[in-house]
């Protein structure tokens, strides 16, 4: 069912992820999903930052529908990624789903107190894996109404 | 030393006194009485020897430390003489009662203080009746009284110097004993120091003519006057303060003060040690100690980052194991699906290991505040977690009456969920019956939980709690080897003690203490 559209096209996504493997196995999870999204990839916070201000390299790039946000990275973490973006008027409304191995509670409060939309941690294996992409793709791109988003 | 020395100048001027009186009196007599005695070199040489020992006493120690016998002797001689000389011119009478007297005189030397003074009297009356039944010897009436005289003089020598010499000896104790102390003492009035003793000395460096005189307040390092004037100068009291030495180097003391009851002015005594080494040590403990505690926090921190970090690498493989699986296992043979499976399995009980590895790590690294928890509320979320084992096993869980505790609930959850996941893991052949209870010891809780499992033989009931400590092969039981230690760990945490009574094949009892409040 490659079917599924945001805003009458596929939904972009950014993900902000250090870890090759764990980029291959959210790719493979959207795979096996069947949503056709389009998985836009960078691996630490200052990317992402410029990725969304589409500065350098990234001047083409789409505003992602959705960030799916790592929180222990190189350079820039996720926490400050999430304070730079609510400081910035024109990202602020862009949803933030954290997406880490992380379950110590210090690091889900902050989190949350940062406005991040939800808190996942990635499952232990792939099958936990794929069901959660699974999940989240239903979520957010079939019952989550989300903000405007057009494109250039 | 002052009392010997005035004693023996009292003994110096007696000898010379004598021997003076006793020349000038024959010369007197002689004067008075021409012909009368002889002859003269006998008086001459009994002078002489007695100012002789009064000149010896100069030169010779031994004269000096006997010259009370000395003495005993110069008043004997003195008197023998005299009755010689009296013998010789008087006739027979007057040599039986010199006789008497002179071996009187010779015993005077040689008594106690106390006979003494009945053989004063004794000579005394025995001349009084000379005189009286021999009138013709009234001349003579000067013999008793110069014995007398002379005897007076011993006796009351001697009970003075006795009194001097029984002072000087418990000033002796005294002082013997405030300059053996351990502390320095220091008496002072009104700040003024008025005595010091000998370890005040030497912990301070100062002479004792240094410190007399001065204001005690001024050997106290300045910066510590202010904390140390309550025990210096009012109250009964102690303080550490630092205290400069003669040579300069800074110390630390402990000073203890109280005041003196005396009549006159306000005097205090102040003790006074030298605390620097005890100090020092006392530091290089607290540093030993904090290096212990950052060396722990560091292991603790290292052991939850590693278990931390160990987990990413390890979902990776995990996954990719799984992909493996799910989409080529077709493709393999069966000696690669085994492969794989075990690789899988594998993957399982590292996941496991680190898990644990990382509850343990989190009982001291993530420390919450202590509150109120119902160990019946512990009790159902350990079950509820432990559902499906539960049900699988037809497990049969009752409990007594439970009581609320302080603790960190997710620690005494995680416990709770150990002791029964054991008691439901190692079961024997029938189904696992766990009855969980409390009862109170003290100021403590003691809760047990009871089961019908394999039990545990006495010699491992301490191994047990240790970390990676098994009894079974993974085959038979899985598991890391980490669970009891962590319930040691978090029972540890909470001041309290953990155990096991069982014995092999009969079932096991664990039971665990925790303080009623905190």
């Amino acid at each position: 069912m490659n079917d599924v559209l945001v805003h009458g096209r596929p939904a972009e996504i950014l993900l902000v992820e250090d870890s090759d493997d764990d980029v291959e196995l959210t790719r493979l999870g959207f795979k096996r999903a069947r949503f056709a999204v389009k998985l836009h990839h960078v691996a630490n916070g200052e990317e992402c930052m410029s990725f969304l201000r589409k500065e350098g390299k990234y001047g083409g790039m789409p505003t992602p529908d959705l960030i799916l946000l790592d929180l222990n990275m190189p350079r820039m973490d996720g926490n400050e990624v999430m304070e730079e973006v609510s400081r910035d008027e024109a990202l602020k409304h862009l949803p933030i789903v954290v997406l880490t191995s992380s379950k110590a509670e210090e690091d889900i409060l902050r989190s949350y107190k940062l406005r991040c939309s939800s808190y996942l941690v990635k499952p232990i294996n792939f099958e936990g894996f794929a069901t959660m992409i699974q999940s989240l793709s239903d979520y957010w791109f079939t019952l989550v109404t989300l903000p405007p988003n057009k494109q250039p | 030393m002052d009392d010997v020395a005035r004693e023996l100048r009292l003994y110096r001027r007696l000898f010379v006194l004598v021997g003076a009186v006793y020349l000038v009196w024959w010369f007197a007599v002689e004067a008075a009485m021409p012909q009368a005695f002889n002859p003269l070199p006998g008086r001459l040489v009994v002078v002489l020897a007695i100012w002789g020992i009064g000149a010896t006493s100069y030169a010779s120690a031994w004269v000096r430390s006997h010259v009370q016998l000395l003495w005993a002797c110069a008043l004997w001689l003195v008197t023998a003489h005299y009755f010689y000389l009296f013998y010789e011119n008087a006739g027979e009478i007057n040599w039986r009662v010199g006789s008497f007297i002179t071996v009187t005189a010779i015993s005077l030397g040689l008594f106690s203080r106390a006979s003494l003074v009945s053989y004063s009297v004794f000579t005394v009356v025995l001349g009084l009746v000379m005189v009286l039944a021999f009138p013709e010897l009234r001349r003579t009436v000067f013999l008793p009284g110069l014995v007398t005289v002379l005897l007076q003089a011993n006796v009351g020598l001697h009970s003075r110097l006795g009194v001097i010499r029984d002072l000087a000896a418990s000033n002796e104790h005294f002082q013997l004993l405030f300059n053996s102390t351990f502390e320095g003492v220091l008496i002072h009035e009104e700040g003024r120091i008025v005595q010091v003793n000998d370890s005040l000395i030497s912990a301070l460096g100062f002479t004792a003519a240094e410190l007399v005189g001065r204001d005690v307040r001024d050997f106290v390092h300045p910066d510590d006057r202010a904390r140390a004037e309550g025990t210096l100068m009012s109250e009964t009291a102690s303080c550490e303060a630092r205290g400069r030495r003669k040579d300069g180097t800074v110390r630390d003391f402990e000073i203890r003060g109280k005041p003196l009851p005396r009549s006159t002015r306000p005097t205090r005594l102040l003790t006074i040690a030298d605390i620097t080494e005890r100090n020092l040590q006392a530091e290089a403990l607290r540093q030993s100690n904090e290096a212990l505690e950052r060396s722990n926090i560091d292991l603790q921190r290292f052991a939850y980052v590693a278990s931390h970090d160990l987990q990413t690498p390890l979902r990776s493989i995990g996954s990719f194991v799984d992909l493996l699986h799910s989409t080529y296992a077709e493709q393999l043979d069966d000696q690669g699906r085994d492969w794989l499976s075990r690789t899988s399995k594998s993957v399982h009980h590292l996941r496991t290991l680190i898990d644990d590895l990382l509850a343990y790590s989190r009982v001291d690294a993530e420390p919450r505040a202590f509150e109120r928890v119902s160990v019946r509320e512990v009790l159902d979320r350990a079950t509820s977690l432990l559902d499906v084992a539960i049900r699988e096993s037809s497990a049969q869980i009752t409990s007594g009456e439970l009581p609320e505790v302080m603790g960190d609930r997710s620690q005494l959850v995680q416990l709770m969920l150990n002791l029964v996941g054991n008691a439901l893991k190692y079961r024997g052949a029938a189904a696992p019956v766990i009855h969980v209870a409390a009862e109170t010891k003290g100021d403590e809780w003691q809760v047990s939980i009871r089961d019908n499992g394999i039990g545990i033989a006495p010699k491992h009931h301490q191994q047990v709690f240790e970390i990676f400590k098994r009894l079974h092969d993974l085959k038979e039981y899985p598991g890391t080897g980490i669970g009891l230690a962590v319930c040691r760990r978090v029972v540890n945490r909470h001041g309290g003690k953990i155990w096991v009574e069982s014995n092999a094949g009969e079932g096991s009892v664990f039971y665990f203490t925790l303080a009623k409040e905190q």
